[in-house]
């Protein structure tokens, strides 16, 4: 164990100064950058969330120039300026950055940033590791911004760190996975499909981990337990993991559960980690202490946290402090590397077009952050991912997991067949693992190998090479039966088959999952279009996204009327409103709400209740319910609008019906706040969700969606405060509907 | 892998299932526990993975005489396997008890089914004489696994002392089943295995028509008792077979309490269960097959006879259910109810659970106002109320659905039906809380209707319902006195 956690009092930080202006001149252009966090900003490549918080530079020549001044700058320059919040405080997670190696920073302060870099480029891998350990988050993110891809991959491959558990991950030669069952309601049964399909493929060297679906200690022992169990009965050496948040686990731990591996998401500002992670440094601390105590692995392991880091989180959530993604990226490495952890992750792309539009940016930020990390001293794994309201491909992704392959990840994710099931996203595969260890000549964790090798999943040849063996791909290998098997498949979602051709899925495999995403993508692409709602009347209204690709890029446009629509409407004082809009599928909206919105009318109006006109509204968020409640006031908004298409085709035809009541009443929102938390609370959410042919059919949620508004005026109440209110004795017997768990806002 | 170490998923409720099963040699119980959760692959609420915590050690099924049942010794057999089990009766969610075979033959057999009512309460669906349905439990309970979609049909002929059950399974159902007096039970021996000590009436019969005039207290030849086995291999041959000339003489024709008359495009893999299956199977592996003084009956000459047959025998290595002897109390257990959908439609005045419920007329979309009207005119004979299937093979059109919603209304009104009378409309669509909201005009008529919606059709006469679960309800049918398919 080699982490010591300082206290964060004692970890010196040079006071804050003013900004500076850095000037250069470059050709006839004068360029002029106010700050540290602007000259930063301005060196990256151009990405769609810089530009959208108006960070990025204006043109390459800016560019380049904001590159020459950093150049110049010398490491103790950016060491003696340490970028403040806001408001003019150095936060928690920058201080973490502070407690670095002083011999390793003593030896490079002076260089600047331009000799650093070639300095790392010309020095040897032990060097290099050596002084990755002096730099803070800010000094390895100018750096990155100064490296081409060459570069950052050249460097990288030299900072390769391995960490050990059970298995030890990150050797020279070797390529890890996380498998990654995850299942959109924790079915152990798909757990285990999962588990042994993966197996089977040699993946989950690095971790049995899942995402889970419900973040309670219950859910999250009962995972933890059954990966437990599957890992005993298949012998796999490996670990496991929940991913849920660090104070669940530290319940389950404290309550038994094997939390062998801690995780948590960490943020590279204090604000966002906290007010929305919900984590300070003092808890990771704490996590840390527990696992040093009494993780089941405290005897066996060097490392035992994982942590998962991203571009972009501290942007969506306007809490980036004036700083660009690619600088918090560098600042959450800072804050991991405190607690000396077996894994870090890093999923840039999962968010969507708003931090990462392109298959351009998606790359080079993955290879900026594996960088990035590496050289801080971290056991870097990579998850270049993408969602599909983004413009990055399968091609892009498969092209940033073999330069990251080349530049030494420690591991990627093992999704089967691409699609998170829970998620919806889209990852690597065990197929791509594979695929990219033969390409790149690595292996597996030397533990595992060893049981790969003695189950015929993988088999070596009299000169010692290894490749796949007779029983790759095969996950009968773990069960009892064909019909055990078939019967656990069952189970699994977007499973189009186990037909492999070498390392890739079969053709018909992957003519399945590439199929699946086109009607994904075109479902999103898709514009509403009135003329496919035959027989419905609708008055048609505007968001501030003119066009689709704003729609996608910028959220907040969809969540706000344009101006004409706003002064079109004036308070009705209808108890309900309902709204159709696409949200991110047009096609849900076709294909749901011709059979959906004349039963949903026949039913409000059959129990007496006003209703406005319904609005058509392209381009939409459910958050617009809100001005559009606020303008004509009813007392319930319903939104019936697509949902993010995944993996499977019938869900890309998915639509949601949001239930927003409008808390007009004092006293009820007395009642809403005291209940939520939130003394500023106007609306209160309740979702039915699934809603398309081979979920819930329309026809039958035209129904459940009249129930659920029934039940909300008459209780005034909607979401989890209207779930823990008892039924009335007098209403309609209602089943609790499943649909209503898990409720997000996109 | 055990498939039990995926019995505890996080989500979801557990409930508790048992089954009760009294055939013509053993009788025996079983008991699970089962996850109720949404399978996102079919986004249904399905049962997961049962975890069966409790299997009975087979009794001999209590008779009092020759014409009656033990019913003193049954009810302390209940107790046993409940405390055995600790299976707690208020709990249950699901149960079924069977009497099959020769014990249903007995005179008091419908007083065992009161008697594990009165024992175990509401839950549990009891039936007797229930010959079809015996051949569907048994198919579920040994080879539900075997035919999923993309798999050759399989008939599994469940043989045990009274009667062999045959069911042809095809992607996930039974679309054919019949019931012979085929068992090993129909001639009874003493403990020296040669002397036959009894006999059924099909026994007797059998022996007139094989000329052989043996009666109890007289040694069996060995040839004699080769002619009775080759008369059975013959008739297993021809259910096997699809064949039924030999049920058409006055011996075959008394063995065949349901005629089995499938369409068999292409042979079936042939499996086995029931005592006699139990036997053959263990055999297999090794087990060597007990002398005929062991049980007093032809099972293990049977067996030996299916094994040795080339027809019979041809898929006994490669194709092998789950559960062989205890097929039918696992089938009545895991398999007996089926589980609504999640958007049913109840009636502000409905009262569950509801037991013993005809099922009185299959509807379409189509079906009219006048038709509609009968079949209503039936449910108020009944103090029970009634059922309808509307069972269709493809969603309706809203249209339909609101012109048929919209009729039924018309019908409750005019129909005048009691308002506390149960109406339940069981349908394979996903439609249930829609069709219910048009057809009581948005719950403003004052009637007692149920809408139960993805119910798999199941050709029974009588259905029961029981109370929600987790967003569904269990159905049971019983008394399929007849072929499916």
């Amino acid at each position: 164990m080699t982490a010591t956690l300082p206290p964060l009092a004692e970890i010196a930080v040079p006071a804050p100064r003013p900004d500076e202006t850095y000037t250069l001149r470059l050709m006839d252009r004068d360029f002029t950058f106010h700050g540290l966090k602007r000259l930063l900003a301005a060196a990256d490549i151009s990405k769609t969330g810089d530009r959208v918080a108006t960070l990025t530079a204006a043109d390459e020549m800016e560019r380049e120039a904001a590159r020459a001044i950093l150049s110049d700058l010398t490491v103790r320059h950016l060491y003696d300026r340490p970028l403040t919040t806001q408001d003019g405080r150095v936060d928690a997670v920058m201080r973490v950055n502070y407690d670095i190696d002083y011999v390793a920073f003593d030896a490079i302060a002076d260089m600047t940033l331009g000799a650093l870099k070639d300095h790392l480029l010309r020095t040897p891998t032990a060097e290099v590791r050596r002084l990755g350990r002096g730099l803070t988050g800010v000094m390895a993110a100018a750096l990155a911004k100064l490296m081409d891809v060459h570069e950052l991959i050249l460097v990288a491959r030299k900072a390769k760190r391995s960490a050990k558990a059970r298995t030890l991950v990150g050797q020279t030669g070797t390529l890890s996975s996380r498998l990654q069952p995850n299942h959109p309601t924790d079915d152990l049964s798909c757990v285990s499909a999962l588990v042994y399909t993966g197996l089977s493929m040699g993946s989950g060297d690095a971790l049995l981990g899942i995402n889970p679906a419900i973040d309670t200690i219950e859910n999250v022992s009962a995972l933890l337990t059954h990966l437990d169990r599957l890992r005993r009965e298949t012998e796999v050496p490996t670990q496991i993991c929940v991913l849920a948040h660090v104070k669940t686990q530290m319940a389950c731990l404290k309550a038994g559960a094997p939390v062998e591996i801690m995780f948590q998401s960490l943020a590279g500002t204090e604000r966002t980690l906290t007010d929305e992670f919900d984590v300070t440094v003092d808890v990771l601390d704490d996590a840390y202490r527990l696992m040093k105590e009494k993780g089941p692995l405290r005897d066996v392991a060097r490392q035992f946290m994982y942590f998962e880091t991203g571009q972009g989180s501290e942007l969506t959530y306007a809490k980036h402090e004036g700083m660009d993604m690619t600088t918090c990226e560098a600042l959450c490495y800072g804050l991991a590397r405190r607690y000396d952890p077996f894994m870090v992750n890093n999923v840039t792309g999962f968010i969507g077009p708003e931090t990462h539009r392109s298959d351009f940016e998606m790359i080079v930020s993955n290879l900026q952050d594996h960088f990035m990390g590496k050289l801080m001293g971290l056991p870097m794994g990579m998850a270049p991912c993408y969602t599909l309201h983004s413009e990055i491909s399968m091609e892009g992704h498969q092209i940033a997991t073999e330069l990251l392959a080349a530049a030494g990840a420690n591991y990627f994710m093992d999704v089967f067949l691409t699609v998170d099931r829970m998620l919806a996203y889209f990852d690597t595969s065990g197929h791509d693992d594979q695929t990219l260890r033969e390409i790149h000549n690595a292996q597996p964790a030397p533990e595992y190998l060893q049981w790969a090798l003695a189950r015929g999943i993988f088999t070596q040849d009299e000169t010692g090479e290894i490749t796949r063996g007779p029983n790759w791909g095969n996950p009968r290998l773990f069960v009892s039966s064909k019909e055990e098997l078939l019967t656990l498949l069952e189970r699994v979602p977007a499973a189009y088959g186990l037909d492999s051709a070498g390392p890739r899925p079969s053709n018909s495999v992957s003519r399945q999952v590439r199929a699946n995403l086109a009607i994904g993508r075109q479902a999103i692409q898709a514009e509403l279009d009135g003329k496919r709602l035959p027989g419905l009347s609708f008055r048609n209204l505007r968001t501030r996204a003119p066009d689709k690709e704003t729609h996608l890029g910028h959220p907040d446009t969809g969540a706000a009327l344009a101006e004409d629509s706003t002064n079109a409407l004036t308070p009705e004082g209808m108890d309900v409103q309902i709204i159709v809009s696409d949200g991110l599928s047009a096609e849900a909206v076709h294909y749901n709400v011709p059979d959906l919105l004349p039963v949903l009318m026949d039913g409000l109006q059959a129990h007496g209740l006003s209703i406005g006109q319904p609005i058509l509204l392209p381009h939409g968020r459910v958050k617009v319910a809100e001005e559009i409640g606020d303008r004509l006031m009813p007392h319930l908004i319903i939104s019936l609008i697509g949902e993010r298409p995944g993996g499977d085709a019938n869900a890309s035809r998915s639509l949601s019906a949001y239930f927003a009541y409008r808390l007009d009443d004092e006293d009820v929102r007395q009642d809403a706040a005291i209940f939520s938390g939130n003394t500023n609370i106007r609306y209160e959410y309740s979702v039915v969700s699934n809603i398309h042919a081979g979920g819930l059919p329309p026809i039958e949620a035209g129904s459940v969606i009249v129930d659920k508004a029934v039940r909300i005026l008459n209780a005034r109440a909607a979401g989890n405060r209207l779930e823990t209110m008892p039924s009335s004795p007098h209403a309609p017997f209602e089943l609790h509907d499943k649909t209503d768990v898990g409720m997000t806002i996109n | 892998m055990h498939p039990d170490s995926a019995r505890r998923t996080p989500s979801g409720e557990t409930v508790l299932l048992a089954g009760f099963d009294f055939g013509s040699t053993t009788c025996s119980a079983m008991a699970a526990h089962a996850r109720l959760d949404l399978n996102c692959v079919t986004g249904r609420v399905e049962f997961g993975q049962p975890d069966i915590f409790y299997r009975s050690a087979p009794r001999f099924t209590p008779f009092q005489d020759d014409s009656r049942l033990d019913l003193n010794t049954v009810s302390n057999l209940l107790n046993l396997w409940l405390t055995e089990g600790n299976i707690d009766p208020t709990i249950l969610f699901s149960g079924g008890a069977i009497v099959t075979g020769l014990a249903a033959e007995r005179d008091n057999a419908r007083a065992l089914t009161e008697l594990v009512e009165r024992r175990i309460g509401n839950m549990v669906m009891a039936t007797v004489r229930d010959p079809v349905l015996e051949s569907w439990l048994a198919f579920m309970g040994s080879c539900a696994d075997l035919v999923r979609p993309g798999e050759s049909p399989v008939l599994n002929l469940d043989i045990g002392g009274g009667t062999t059950n045959a069911a042809l399974g095809v992607e996930g159902q039974v679309i054919a089943a019949g019931c012979h007096f085929i068992g090993a039970r129909h001639l009874q021996f003493a403990p020296d295995g040669e002397t036959l000590s009894g006999f059924s009436e099909f026994g007797q019969t059998l022996l007139s028509h094989l000329d052989l005039s043996h009666s109890p207290g007289e040694r069996m030849e060995p040839d004699a008792i080769a002619r009775v086995i080759a008369w059975y291999v013959q008739a297993l041959e021809a259910i096997a077979q699809g064949q039924r000339e030999i049920f058409r003489e006055s011996c075959g024709r008394m063995h065949e309490q349901v005629p089995f008359t499938p369409a068999l495009p292409s042979p079936p893999r042939l499996t086995f269960s029931g005592g006699v299956g139990e036997m053959i199977y263990a055999a297999l592996d090794g087990t060597p097959l007990p002398p005929r003084s062991l049980y007093g009956d032809l099972g293990t000459d049977l067996a030996r006879a299916i094994m040795a047959s080339p027809l019979l025998s041809r898929d006994l290595r490669t194709t092998v259910p789950r559960n062989r002897g205890r097929a039918t109390v696992c089938g009545l257990t895991v398999h007996g109810t089926d589980i609504s959908g999640s958007t049913v439609f109840l009636s502000p005045q409905s009262r569950l659970p509801l037991r013993d419920l005809p099922v009185l007329a299959c509807v379409d979309f189509e079906t009219t106002s006048r038709r509609l009207a009968d079949v209503f005119a039936m449910i108020g004979r009944h103090p029970a109320g009634g059922c309808l299937r509307l069972d269709t093979t493809t969603p309706p059109t809203l249209a339909e659905l609101q012109d048929f919603g919209r009729r039924l209304a018309d019908v409750f009104t005019t129909s005048a039906l009691p308002p506390e009378l149960p109406v339940v409309i069981l349908t394979n669509r996903n439609i249930g809380r829609t069709l219910g909201n048009y057809a009581t005009r948005w719950r403003t008529l004052p009637v007692n209707l149920i809408v139960l919606d993805e119910v798999p059709g199941r050709d029974a006469r009588f259905v029961r319902v029981g109370r929600p679960r987790n967003t569904v309800l269990p159905v049971s049918f019983y008394d399929m006195n007849h072929p499916l398919g």
